[in-house]
């Protein structure tokens, strides 16, 4: 019960962590919360325009990108 | 004592490079329509900043410039607010007579580094006007492509756009002969303020330009590496790695060999 619990608890813990991030090609990503949180907002929206590009190829270097969090 | 004022006047350009803020006398602002990858034919249009002063000037993407004033002056827009001034063109340089003094991101970290400034440029007899400015050709060989420049020698300042300088006059306009990289002037005007962000990464990792050539032939692992921390999810990494390889082998950059 108690392994259970502790999964659960760390289940959550994860899911709260990410955040989705939606690309310009409709695929969401969920992306590390605490790790954004380290980061300038420059260099979030620098890896985040980065990951669009990579993840969506048809629109890499576009600046159409919604977002779903706001850091 | 020459050597010593020599001395004097070099540590004095290097310190005033690592810090965040340049004197700006008159800027210069050019578009660049340039072509992002070697295979496709699409061109973007953006623009850059040319801050110049008596002694140096400091060429910087525009939305950059925008980024890190918001930044420096912390200012937290909304994530998807902040997107809009991401730019292809993270460097920012700053040039004397001597060196050039570069700073750049990879792989979201900062790393800064000098180079000779030794342009060998060919003057030639052909004139032309841009911006209503009277402007000569010149030509040089530089970082593996041909570069055509035209100057305006009525603008006594020998800067140009990018790593581009050392004529007898403003660089007006400046293109390769692929035309993948196409600078042209739009407003030249004079200034007198304190850019206070103009190098925002003073803090910046001071490394060589050889050095700066590794790690960008190792960008992707490196990229990996980041993305690894973002992303859980095998299958999106797989996809994102594949994504980055083929966009890495397709990307076009500028600068095609090391000087």
């Amino acid at each position: 019960m108690k392994k259970a619990l502790l999964v659960g608890a760390l289940f959550v813990a994860g899911v709260v962590s990410a955040f989705p991030f939606r690309t310009s090609c409709g695929k969401v990503l969920q992306v590390s919360q605490t790790i954004a949180n380290n980061m300038s907002d420059n260099q979030l929206s620098n890896y985040l325009t980065d990951l669009n590009g990579e993840t969506c190829p048809q629109h890499a270097g576009s600046t159409v990108v919604t977002v779903i969090y706001s850091h | 004592m020459k050597k010593i004022i020599l001395l004097i006047n070099l540590l004095m350009v290097t310190f005033f490079f690592c810090q965040k803020k340049f004197d700006v006398v008159y800027e210069a602002d050019y578009k660049l329509n340039y072509k992002l990858s070697k295979s496709g034919t699409y061109k973007k249009t953006i623009t850059f900043a040319l801050l110049i002063n008596q002694d140096a000037s400091f060429f910087k993407n525009m939305n950059k410039y925008i980024a890190d004033s918001l930044e420096f002056e912390k200012v937290h827009l909304p994530l998807n607010e902040s997107m809009k001034y991401v730019t292809d063109f993270r460097e920012t340089i700053g040039t004397t007579s001597a060196k050039l003094y570069v700073t750049t991101e990879i792989n979201y970290a900062d790393y800064s580094y000098e180079e000779p400034n030794n342009l060998n440029w060919k003057i030639k007899n052909e004139f032309k006007t841009v911006l209503g400015f009277k402007c000569q050709k010149a030509e040089t060989t530089k970082y593996g492509r041909t570069w055509t420049a035209w100057f305006a020698a009525d603008i006594p300042f020998q800067y140009g756009p990018y790593k581009f300088n050392g004529l007898p006059g403003l660089i007006t306009e400046l293109y390769d002969t692929k035309d993948d990289f196409h600078y042209i002037l739009y407003t030249f005007r004079k200034r007198k303020y304190t850019c206070k962000s103009a190098n925002i990464a003073a803090n910046a990792k001071q490394t060589t330009k050889e050095k700066i050539w590794q790690i960008l032939k190792n960008k992707v692992a490196g990229r990996m590496q980041v993305h690894e921390q973002f992303i859980e999810d095998k299958n999106d990494l797989e996809m994102i790695r594949r994504n980055a390889e083929s966009a890495a082998k397709d990307y076009n950059y500028i600068e095609l060999s090391i000087y």
